[in-house]
């Protein structure tokens, strides 16, 4: 086989080997449902994926939210919702389910065998499966807990009841180990995990209470994803600098999207990191591709490149997710970009900076 | 002395000690204007600092919030019927279409800690909320809230709402949240932007030019 003869999901998984594939593949965390329908027509995301040839689809377990009588919705984890600007359902604070350790201990987490729990995923691996990655979107310790204690009770917990906090992350956790398992079954190749514990300064909890109350559970996690046979992509906002230290012990096999709004230098990460993890990111998508120039966006994905592509180990990508302000034709230009740019071995005098002269 | 002890159950988050010191203070003659002045809005200052330092993180500082409250539950009765005045008046709210409101909340946290009153919009405020609120509670502020990009905008919305309704110079304007910067807040010529909670409890003070 030759390189030129690799399929999206051989450059994927060559890439999270930290190997050079043919090319730097390119994938995303999350793609807003309003984009997926006016860029494919109509088309649904798996048209999206295969319209765009994303190298890698993103599934997760399917749950059902039940509308309330107050206009909230309540999901299977017994979490109240609401439905804000993005598609994103916000969990209500003052709805949590777990308060007290009597909460906790009659608590029970959605069934993860229910009949309909994969049947998205199902229907992606069979459309992708052998030819794109097959990633599982999963949680890990920290965003069940925020949504089953609440956010600000979460904050006030990890410092008044510690005892509460990793009883309800300990549950979590086997919960998530669950799922992983399910999906490894039915096809997943990576875990991909969300949970933000920092904000653009620093994390919100202290490392040390990080370490205390969460980090045993996220190691435990870590094995438990590898013991499955799968590979662990972490994505993370924030500045993640007090942490990320942490992630790779714990045996992360990638990090994204290494966030610039949270003055995390992709430079940095490749140099410190770049021999133990693979790295995706991170094409700025909170100004550049909302409001910047197609050059500004060639010119970023070439730097991108030339910073993090060098030896193999990179996904390039936006910064955090196409959402729904970023503009269609700044990441079809992202898109182009990568290709142009990213066939191995790089031409790092094509790579090189261009002036920018009209904005 | 049960002002310094005062001082540090607010900094350690304490409430229940905080509320005892408050009352001994009280029952020893400190008025409660001084117990507010000298020990609880000095002890929140700290707290902010602890917190930009990186000494102390969410968690602490909500906790230290928690036992503020519990003082100011005792002092604000006997300070309204002392006819004291706060040091000012802020309406504060998340966007239209942002449902975020931890960064909000903070910030209300230590500008009362800050001695402020605040009147909370809570999230999801449309532009007219803020001008209504504006009209009504004729506040010394207005602070915004955005979390997301897509949202943000919503900030340069209700500014302009604001003007339309005449009412851009009748308060002065602060905002924050994640992807919002100094250059945004420039852009759409407000007044004041803060990167936290504890900054932006300073920036309220300096924009209404109390010390």
């Amino acid at each position: 086989m030759t390189f030129s003869d690799m399929t999206s999901r051989e450059r994927v998984l060559a890439a999270i080997q930290r190997q050079e594939p043919d090319r730097i593949p390119t994938f995303e965390w999350d793609i807003d449902p309003g984009l997926i329908n006016s860029m494919t027509g109509g088309g649904s995301y798996e048209d999206f994926i295969e319209k765009f040839d994303l190298d890698a689809v993103m599934c997760g377990p399917d749950y059902i939210k039940k509308p309330l009588d107050n206009g909230y919705l309540l999901d299977e984890w017994g979490v109240t919702r609401s439905i804000g600007h993005e598609a994103y359902a916000m969990a209500m604070d003052e709805f949590s389910p777990i308060k007290t350790m009597a909460d906790l201990e009659k608590w029970e987490p959605p069934d993860p065998y229910a009949s309909h729990r994969f049947d998205t995923m199902k229907e992606r691996v069979k459309r992708f499966k052998g030819k794109r990655a097959i990633f599982v979107q999963l949680r890990d310790v920290w965003s069940n807990p925020r949504d089953l204690i609440g956010y600000e009770q979460l904050f006030m917990k990890c410092g008044l009841e510690p005892d509460l906090v990793e009883g309800v992350v300990e549950k979590s956790i086997n919960q998530s180990i669950k799922l992983v398992e399910i999906a490894a079954e039915l096809g997943a190749e990576v875990v991909m995990s969300g949970d933000d514990i920092a904000d653009n300064r620093r994390t919100m909890i202290s490392p040390r209470m990080w370490r205390k109350l969460f980090l045993p559970h996220f190691r435990r996690w870590t094995q438990a994803i590898h013991d499955n046979g799968l590979y662990y992509w972490k994505h993370t906002d924030g500045n993640i600098t007090a942490v990320l230290d942490d992630f790779v012990d714990a045996g992360i096999d990638g990090i994204d999207p290494i966030d610039p709004l949270a003055n995390m230098d992709l430079a940095t990460v490749k140099d410190k990191y770049g021999d133990q993890v693979a790295i995706k990111g991170n094409v700025d998508c909170a100004f550049l591709l909302v409001e910047g120039t197609k050059e500004e966006v060639v010119e970023s994905v070439k730097n991108c490149i030339r910073i993090a592509g060098p030896g193999g180990g990179y996904a390039c990508s936006t910064s955090n997710s196409v959402h729904s302000g970023v503009r269609p034709e700044l990441y079809i230009a992202m898109l182009d970009a990568i290709r142009e740019y990213g066939t191995y071995p790089l031409d790092m005098d094509k790579l090189a900076p261009s002036t920018i002269t009209s904005k | 002395m049960s002002v310094d002890d005062l001082y540090d159950a607010i900094i350690d988050g304490d409430k229940n000690n905080a509320a005892v010191q408050t009352q001994q203070a009280l029952d020893a003659d400190i008025s409660p204007e001084a117990i507010l002045h000298e020990t609880c809005i000095p002890a929140m200052s700290e707290v902010g600092d602890l917190f930009e330092a990186s000494e102390i993180f969410i968690p602490e500082m909500l906790i230290a919030a928690r036992a503020m409250q519990s003082v100011m539950d005792i002092l604000k009765p006997r300070l309204i019927a002392d006819g004291i005045d706060v040091v000012g008046s802020i309406v504060m709210g998340t966007v239209r279409g942002d449902m975020h409101d931890i960064g909000k909340n903070l910030v209300i946290m230590m500008l009362e800690g800050a001695g402020f009153e605040v009147i909370d919009l809570g999230i999801d405020v449309p532009p007219e909320a803020f001008v209504e609120a504006v009209r009504k509670h004729k506040p010394d502020l207005l602070g915004m809230s955005a979390l997301l990009t897509t949202t943000m905008t919503e900030i340069g919305n209700t500014v302009a709402a604001l003007t339309e309704a005449g009412l851009r110079d009748a308060t002065k304007i602060l905002i924050g949240g994640a992807p919002v910067t100094k250059e945004y807040a420039d852009k759409i010529g407000v007044e004041g932007f803060a990167e936290d909670a504890s900054r932006a409890a300073r920036i309220a003070k300096e924009l209404l030019a109390i010390a």
